[in-house]
């Protein structure tokens, strides 16, 4: 029987569900590949509660494989593109069964790990017969955090179909924007607008050719799309909204998009994927106030902090202790200001570096920096970036005297193999003192 | 002090750096006109090519008095650390 999810979608039969690389895909074919999906499910065994990835580039092959995965009630691991080092982590960590890839051209092929997954957590979804979905994010300890969620709940979070719209997918499946702004398009029955590179260029031509309405996206892209002027050669007439989130919006960015894409709302989002995305209304197209909405969330501040409950909250991470107080609420580390009912998202009170929108724990990269040749301690930290809000620094202890350049081009080239593109330091210092304060902890102050 | 063509010839050596090391093409012969996207510069090398400018130069011109995403051209670029570089001699007089 099918998911009622997929029913849903078969209501929308001719619609439009999925516009990539010029070629169309009403809801009809969306859910023929999605049957196409079972078959290959079935024939390589894939049983529910089972713990399956998903790699591969967005797609509407991937599209209708994380349907398919869904209904089948495994639990679904969405991955991108990763260094081997980081993919083979991220299998061990979420005790991965099946390996699913999706590859250009749509084929589809499938692995068994040997493995067998026995997570508590995975019990629990298992024992209620629900679908999961694992997702990552950087870790303390140089591990990655891997959160598990519910995917039932997740997709309880959107109700009838009353706006169906134009929507272009920026994130990728692997995070829960990319995941939310998929199957919250189709349970309205509207159409997810994909490209295949994230350039302002291929983003405003698809604007224009699928006559895209709602754009979601990140303050940094927004910037370069600024900086390339992509807006002024595509029509834009049918953008009616710009959503931004997953890192601090300069105001200076915020008032020349109002400028450069006058009569387009312009809404900031708030959303982690330990919590799901938060409805929220922004106090006016110049102002980074919002207010966050209520269905299924609640809020409350602390001490300035920003903790959230959510219905659709993870049930905890499979490698870290789970940060809920005892009601449920999750410290979000966020900074706020408040002004009555509207909030000022500040940023995080802690060391995470966020690199356009991509959080970067320092310990990940010291880590890998202790590996470098040469290179006797390492501290990282964050440095602000007019493009990318913060870009990762470490200063270095050396064991030998070396030439900063190289020692720069050598970390360069050591981390471009071990860590994703926007860890790599852009700029090594090198010290002479320790890098300790005197009670031997980690001084990491910002440049 | 340096003068407005050694900064614009440091300008177009760190963006073809760059895009040497991201393994990208490069333009051995920048006139200025060129457009920042056409470049191949994505946002990352951007933020690096800021950082790199910085090092060398001593000044970041988007600290107050510009903002990155007026700046389109290499040659707007250019004028950027070009004028902050003379902004801070002229008060240092």
């Amino acid at each position: 029987m099918p998911h009622p999810f997929l029913t849903r979608l078969e209501s929308f039969r001719d619609s439009e569900a999925v516009a990539f690389e010029g070629r169309s895909y009403r809801y009809e074919d969306l859910l023929r590949l999605v049957g196409e999906w079972r078959l290959f499910l079935d024939r390589y065994e894939v049983r529910a509660g089972e713990v399956v990835t998903l790699e591969g580039a967005y797609s509407p092959q991937a599209c209708a494989g994380l349907l398919a995965l869904i209904e089948r009630g495994v639990v679904v691991v969405p991955l991108g593109t990763l260094p081997a080092a980081k993919r083979a982590e991220f299998l061990d960590v979420a005790e991965v069964e099946v390996v699913v890839k999706v590859d250009e051209g749509g084929v589809h092929r499938c692995e068994r790990t040997g493995r067998t997954a026995d997570h508590a957590l995975y019990r629990e979804l298992r024992d209620a017969g629900r679908p999961g979905l694992v997702l990552f994010s950087s870790g303390t300890t140089g591990r990655s955090k891997a959160s598990v969620l519910d995917f039932d709940k997740v997709l309880a979070r959107y109700g009838e179909p009353t706006r169906p719209s134009r929507i272009l997918s920026f994130l990728s499946l692997d995070h829960i924007g990319g995941v939310n702004t998929l199957l919250y398009t189709l349970s309205q029955g509207g159409t997810v607008v994909t490209v295949a590179e994230r350039t302002p260029e291929a983003v405003f031509e698809a604007i224009a050719e699928h006559r895209v309405q709602i754009l979601p996206t990140t303050p940094t892209f927004l910037n370069m799309v600024l900086i390339s002027g992509a807006h002024e050669r595509y029509a834009t007439d049918s953008l009616k909204l710009v959503t931004y989130g997953t890192e601090p919006m300069p105001l200076q960015t915020l008032r020349r998009l109002g400028e450069a894409l006058p009569g387009v709302r312009l809404k900031q989002t708030y959303g982690l994927s330990e919590l799901g995305i938060l409805p929220t209304r922004s106090r006016g197209d110049d102002t980074l106030w919002v207010k966050l909405g209520s269905a299924g969330f609640e809020h409350r501040i602390i001490d300035n902090i920003l903790w959230i409950r959510s219905e659709m909250a993870m049930l905890g991470y499979l490698n870290a202790p789970a940060p809920f107080d005892e009601e449920g609420f999750f410290n979000t580390q966020d900074v706020v200001e408040v002004d009555g009912d509207w909030v000022r998202i500040l940023g995080r009170n802690s060391e995470i570096i966020n690199v356009g929108g991509e959080k970067v724990y320092p310990s990940e990269v010291e880590s890998v920096l202790l590996e470098v040749e040469n290179i006797a301690e390492a501290t990282v930290s964050g440095r602000p970036s007019p493009v990318t809000g913060m870009v990762v620094k470490a200063t270095v202890q050396l064991v030998e005297d070396e030439d900063r350049r190289a020692v720069t081009r050598r970390v360069r080239e050591y981390c471009g193999r071990r860590l994703e593109a926007y860890k790599v330091p852009v700029l090594v210092e090198i010290s002479a003192a320790p890098q300790h304060s005197e009670r031997y902890k980690k001084i990491r102050s910002a440049a | 002090m340096l003068i407005a063509a050694d900064i614009t010839a440091l300008v177009h050596q760190e963006i073809n750096a760059l895009l040497a090391e991201a393994e990208r093409p490069t333009h051995p012969t920048l006139t200025g006109s060129e457009f920042l996207h056409e470049l191949g510069l994505n946002s990352l090398l951007l933020a690096r090519l800021v950082i790199q400018l910085e090092m060398e130069l001593g000044v970041d011109p988007f600290e107050e008095e510009y903002v990155i995403s007026d700046v389109r051209t290499v040659g707007a670029l250019s004028d950027a650390y070009v004028r902050t570089v003379e902004q801070l001699a002229a008060t240092a007089v």
